[in-house]
């Protein structure tokens, strides 16, 4: 008989722990449940704000190789490149425009011609004549000549006291407008040089304004340059991983010193930047893509999309402000059937947290 | 037997108080000190240990040749002392005739599940000349207190041994494996810099760490300008730059500093406004040519390209360009694009390197005529 008790007591005591794992598991689904509710109302949690992109309707995405955001007053265009060949040697790098808004109509704004099929980077911006004046890279085999190239469709050699050495990633100064453009470039990898606003009408020699590998230069209130320092690892797209720093430069000699501020505990690609009323923004490609502020600079935003995991596999990113709005975009698994051009727009306070 | 009958059990009589049971030791791990940190071909270092019992990789190590070898050695404790004894320790390899032997000793207590020395120096140094050695065995050795050596084990390393110390360059895993495979037993930089470039014609080098080909120019997208790039890509595909830069970091990893870059141009104001270039074999000039002198032929139609000169893993590079980067160490050319070299003179390499110039549409001065001219300038950097 005492063995017949313990029997049913040990059968009563899996049924009560069965139901208080039941009764667990139903609340841990309602809750689920609640979280998915609010996320479907365009991923927006009733917490802190979400930054989603989300893919522009563009032809031939496969084809485009750089983007460039670019704004005319209010409005947002999207600059973008492709390569078609020019047998028996050389290749054309087509330029084109699209308004954001209106993507079905794009133009060419620019063509040049290149001998090589080298992926050559370059940068736009809009010109004095309501056109585009244009920075690129000139392949020539062993080395890469900086090309300015304006609106009229007139090429200046801007490296021309420089013929020994190689440049990349040229980039018009960013915040920098007026007649007269400020190039920045890297030379051979190694530094990052600005060549002066009468670059492009008399032979000059640069400054350099940085020691590193990849770096962009802007001017806000104070001149800053987003760097790149070079780590061990795994490549993104053939692009390098470093760590990200902007330092602050003096505004006049004998100014407030450099300084030196790390974005830490991120591993970077590609990016760029932009000015925010008295901040800058980064927007970097890593694993996954970020904006980056350098008011918080431990304090990165991470970005949603539908698919989340072409987070991972972005490039040839762009940062713009505009009209207090923030527009980023970036190409998605790019060369591939499934490339796609990813988009975001937000307030700049809501990017700046105020 | 009946129950409740007693039984006469046997008893185990315990151990005798003076009864001692010594260590047995197996060789665990080893790192290795004052080498230097073979790199993952831009993937991060190897660090420590760079052997380990069982691991299926097993990390290379390199030394300036003739040197001494510092190791620490970690020892798994296989069998248990019965008291806390000072183990002797040994481990001997063989190297070309070169004997290396360590000797330590550690002390195991009853409890220790493993123990590792302090920093043993090698008795004898490396052998005195550059070297690749796929498999160093080392035989370890425990001498328990009043006890003959007994085995504990083998470790086996690759070892690169490099002519001087790496200068300028990491000591990527590739710049070692091909430079010390190729130039094994040079103990003059002119022989490592001569030996190095042996492989170099195959047009079939690859990146050590994951046997990818590396190419020129293939895919031509390629925008790869130095050797971190060119061993990051994950098509190891690169431009001259990289492959000079390549070729000269072989010889910095050993020290060798004297090679230079060469840039190749028709001359600096025409590569500057890239308005000349010149044309890589193969192309044919037909007939006189309609266009007025000296770019006399017009491009694709009396001028004809032909199946070029192959490159590293490449049998069509591009066809043309303004500018090329070659290398002149010890007063030879060598031109790792394409495998040729060494060569003795600019008139060499243009004879065998190009067909002639171009300028925009049309081509000119015809190599086949003007064997005994040079039309590129040589500008060392």
């Amino acid at each position: 008989m005492p063995r017949l008790f313990e029997l049913y007591a040990a059968a009563t005591i899996r049924i009560v722990v069965w139901l208080i794992a039941s009764t667990a598991a139903c609340i841990q689904g309602a809750n689920a449940m609640t979280i998915t509710a609010s996320l479907g109302n365009n991923d927006k949690p009733s917490g802190p704000p979400s930054f989603s992109l989300r893919q522009l309707d563009l032809r031939d995405t496969d084809r485009i190789d750089g983007i460039k955001l670019t704004a005319s007053g209010a409005a947002v265009t999207l600059v973008y490149s492709v390569q078609e060949a020019m047998p028996p040697a050389g290749t054309k790098m087509v330029i084109r425009a699209a308004a954001v808004d209106d993507l079905e109509n794009s133009k060419v704004v620019a063509t040049v011609d290149q001998l090589l099929p080298a992926k050559a980077r370059w940068d736009v911006r809009e010109s004095t004549s309501r056109g585009y004046d244009l920075v690129f890279e000139r392949a020539g085999g062993a080395l890469n000549a900086l090309m300015f190239k304006d609106s009229t469709g007139a090429e200046i050699l801007l490296s021309v006291s420089h013929p020994f050495e190689s440049f990349f990633r040229p980039h018009f100064v960013i915040g920098t407008h007026g007649a007269l453009p400020q190039v920045a470039a890297t030379a051979d990898k190694k530094k990052t040089v600005l060549f002066p606003p009468n670059a492009h009408s008399q032979p000059t020699h640069y400054e350099v304004v940085a020691e590193c590998a990849d770096a962009l230069v802007g001017q806000g209130k104070r001149g800053w340059v987003v760097t790149k320092a070079l780590v061990s690892g795994r490549s993104l797209f053939d692009v390098l991983p470093g760590k990200l720093s902007i330092i602050w430069r003096a505004n006049s000699p004998g100014g407030e010193k450099p300084q030196n501020v790390p974005f830490p505990d991120l591993v970077a690609f590609e990016f760029d930047a932009a000015n925010a009323n008295d901040d800058v923004i980064v927007f970097a490609t890593a694993k996954p893509a970020v904006l980056l502020r350098a008011s918080a600079p431990a304090k990165p935003i991470h970005l949603s999309a539908a698919e989340r995991s072409e987070l991972s596999q972005l490039a040839s990113p762009t940062v713009i402000v505009v009209s207090q709005y923030v527009h980023l975009a970036a190409i998605a698994n790019p060369g591939t059937k499934g490339a796609k051009v990813l988009y975001g727009k937000f307030p700049v306070s809501q990017v700046l947290g105020k | 037997m009946e129950i409740g009958e007693s039984v006469a059990v046997p008893m185990v009589a315990p151990p005798a108080a003076d009864v001692v049971i010594h260590a047995r030791l197996q060789i665990k791990s080893i790192s290795f000190s004052g080498n230097h940190v073979v790199e993952q071909d831009t993937r991060g270092d190897f660090v420590p240990p760079e052997w380990v019992r069982g691991r299926r990789r097993q990390w290379p190590i390199c030394y300036t040749r003739n040197s001494n070898v510092r190791l620490t050695a970690r020892f798994e404790v296989v069998g248990a002392p019965s008291a806390t004894e000072t183990v002797s320790i040994r481990g001997t390899t063989s190297l070309a005739g070169s004997t290396l032997e360590w000797t330590g000793s550690v002390s195991v207590a009853p409890d220790a599940v493993e123990v590792v020395t302090a920093e043993i120096t090698s008795s004898g140094t490396l052998p005195n000349y550059v070297a690749y050695f796929q498999r160093m065995t080392t035989a370890w050795e425990a001498q328990p207190p009043g006890e003959a050596w007994s085995g504990a084990g083998n470790s086996n390393h690759l070892v690169y041994l490099t002519l001087g110390d790496p200068q300028g360059t990491p000591a990527y895993w590739t710049l070692l494996h091909i430079s010390c495979q190729n130039a094994h037993g040079a103990t003059q930089p002119t022989d490592l810099v001569e030996n190095t470039y042996r492989s170099f014609p195959s047009r079939s080098l690859t990146r050590r760490r994951d046997s990818v080909g590396l190419t020129y120019w293939n895919p031509d997208t390629t925008n790869v300008t130095n050797t971190q790039e060119l061993l990051a890509r994950a098509d190891g595909s690169g431009q001259c730059g990289s492959w000079s830069e390549f070729l000269l970091d072989m010889y910095k990893v050993h020290g060798i500093t004297a090679g230079k870059k060469v840039l190749v141009v028709r001359n600096i104001p025409v590569w500057r406004s890239s308005t000349i270039g010149f044309l890589v074999k193969n192309w044919d000039f037909v007939g006189a040519g309609s266009l007025p002198a000296p770019f006399t032929h017009q491009i694709g139609v009396e001028c004809v390209k032909r199946p070029g000169v192959p490159g590293q893993r490449n049998p069509n590079p591009p066809p043309a360009f303004y500018n090329h980067f070659v290398v002149k160490c010890f007063n030879k050319l060598y031109d790792p694009s394409y495998g040729s070299g060494p060569i003795d003179t600019q008139s060499s390499w243009e004879n065998s390197s190009i067909d002639g110039l171009f300028s925009g549409g049309a081509c000119g001065y015809p190599k086949s005529a003007n064997t005994g001219t040079n039309l590129l300038e040589f500008h060392p950097i």
